[in-house]
Formats: structure tokens, C-alpha cells, sequence
């Protein structure tokens, strides 16, 4: 029986000790974490009335099977009279896992309003990434 | 003692690989871009035209991006010969044509010459020069 105080203390010291792991873990890519998830990707030669695939890479730098269940991109403004407004992009909604190390590559189509003006001759429109994930 | 064991397993638990899946995980880095592109601001040559009877069938050759690709459509105008008033290009040939040829129906008699414009939703190239002069006879 005086055994018990001691095993009871191990135990809390251990439970503390993996707590503090996995809080310290992937939940949320701290500022000098490296990503969990990297997505990459881009497009040349769109037009107006044009729908291409927008073809993109997903990194796992994670020692573990990521699920993929979000995935945003944020298009920033051309240029001047050239908004981001003129193009559409589908959403993400089918099921991926990420190997350990790994990539995966997934398409989302890409439209470019047919009512863009000349101002979106020769633009380029600035992407960014966002994309949420679990273990799986 | 069962305090003792319950601790335990619970700290087994969670340290065992494969119970992380509430584990969430947001990647804010990631960036890319989207590119376009642009018609080619040389004038396509002149299209061509032949009558058959009020029917005026015009063709002309493929424009291209400076990328080198077709352009997916083009502007038809018909002109008179004599005047140079533009007219209203009737159906078939008119709003953008997704082909290198149209077929005008029910021109009206009179002589008449025929550009094309180079189009891609509103974007424009630039107008070709005049065809030879059709005549559509009464």
C-alpha cells in the first residue's frame, strides 16, 4: 500500500509529460514550426471564358498520415482594374490522405469570367493557401 | 490502487501512436499564382467570301494567343462596298463565333466587304483588313 502514492504520482507526472507533447505537437504550426501541410501549385495562360484545371501539390512533413478535410485558396488582385473578382475557383471536396513525407496532387477547376477586361491581358493573380488537415 | 491503474491506462492511451486524430492541423504557408495570357495585337489576314444566291459564306484563317494557341472565337463585321457604313451582321455570323467560318443568311442585295476581330470573352485583337468585295445580286 505504500506503494500506491508513488505509482499515482508516476502516473500523473506521465500523463503531464504526453499532455504537454502533444500540446507542444501539430495541433498548430507555430512561426518557427515548418507546416504540417505545404500546398503549392499555379496556372499560366488563362483567358476569359477559359476553364482549366489548377493543378496542386500537398506536402506532408509530418511522420504521419495527414487527412486533408479543408483546403481555401485566397486569389489576390492582378492589377489595377484587374481584380480577383474575375476569376472562380471550385472548392475542394473530395476525400485525401497524405502519406508520411509524402504529396498528393489534386486539380480544382479554374474559370476566368468572360466579362474580364483588357486590364487582365498578361496578369497575374496571387494565390494563397490555406489547408486544414487530421492525423489519420 | 484503482486510481492508480486508471491513471495509468489513461496515460497509455494517450501515448499510444494512432489516438492523436483530434489532433488538428492549419498550414497557412502555400502560395502560387494564376497567369494569363493575350491575343497576338497582329491584324489576321483578310477573310474571304462566296455568295450563293443571298447566303454569304465567309472563312478566314486561325488567329492565335502570343502563346502560340488558337484564339476560341472571333467578331464577323460586314461593310458596305461603296460607303464603308458598318452593318448589323445577321445571325449566324454574329456575337462571337466559336469557328473559322459562318455562313451569313438573307444578305441583302448589294456589295459588301467582311473583317474579322479576334475575340476571347470581351477581350479583342485587332481587326483584320477587308475582304475582296462580295456582290449579292437581287
Amino acid at each position: 500500500m505504500r506503494l500506491l502514492p508513488a505509482v499515482a504520482a508516476l502516473a500523473l507526472a506521465a500523463l503531464l509529460v504526453v499532455a504537454l507533447a502533444q500540446s507542444r505537437g501539430p495541433r498548430r504550426a507555430g512561426p518557427r514550426t515548418r507546416p504540417a501541410l505545404k500546398v503549392s501549385g499555379g496556372l499560366l495562360f488563362l483567358y476569359p471564358g477559359a476553364r482549366r484545371p489548377l493543378p496542386l501539390v500537398i506536402r506532408n512533413n509530418r511522420r504521419f498520415r495527414i487527412r486533408v478535410v479543408s483546403l481555401t485558396v485566397r486569389v489576390g488582385n492582378a492589377k489595377r482594374g484587374c481584380g480577383r473578382e474575375y476569376l472562380r475557383i471550385g472548392r475542394f471536396r473530395r476525400r485525401l490522405v497524405v502519406p508520411p513525407h509524402g504529396f498528393r496532387t489534386l486539380d480544382l477547376p479554374v474559370t476566368m469570367l468572360r466579362s474580364a477586361p483588357d486590364a487582365c491581358k498578361r496578369a497575374l493573380f496571387p494565390l494563397r493557401f490555406t489547408a486544414g488537415g487530421r492525423r489519420a | 490502487m484503482r486510481i492508480a491503474c486508471a491513471l495509468l491506462a489513461g496515460t497509455a492511451a494517450l501515448a499510444l501512436p494512432g489516438h492523436g486524430d483530434a489532433a488538428w492541423l492549419v498550414s497557412r504557408t502555400g502560395a502560387g499564382a494564376i497567369g494569363s495570357k493575350t491575343i497576338s495585337t497582329a491584324a489576321p489576314a483578310a477573310p474571304s467570301g462566296s455568295v450563293s444566291s443571298h447566303d454569304v459564306t465567309v472563312t478566314w484563317a486561325v488567329s492565335r494567343f502570343v502563346d502560340g494557341t488558337a484564339v476560341p472565337s472571333y467578331i464577323v463585321k460586314r461593310y458596305d462596298a461603296f460607303t464603308n457604313a458598318l452593318q448589323t451582321t445577321l445571325p449566324a455570323c454574329s456575337g462571337n463565333v466559336g469557328a473559322t467560318s459562318c455562313v451569313e443568311h438573307s444578305v441583302p442585295t448589294g456589295s459588301w466587304k467582311y473583317t474579322v476581330t479576334p475575340a476571347a470573352g470581351v477581350w479583342r485583337g485587332t481587326e483584320s483588313a477587308k475582304s475582296a468585295t462580295v456582290v449579292v445580286l437581287v
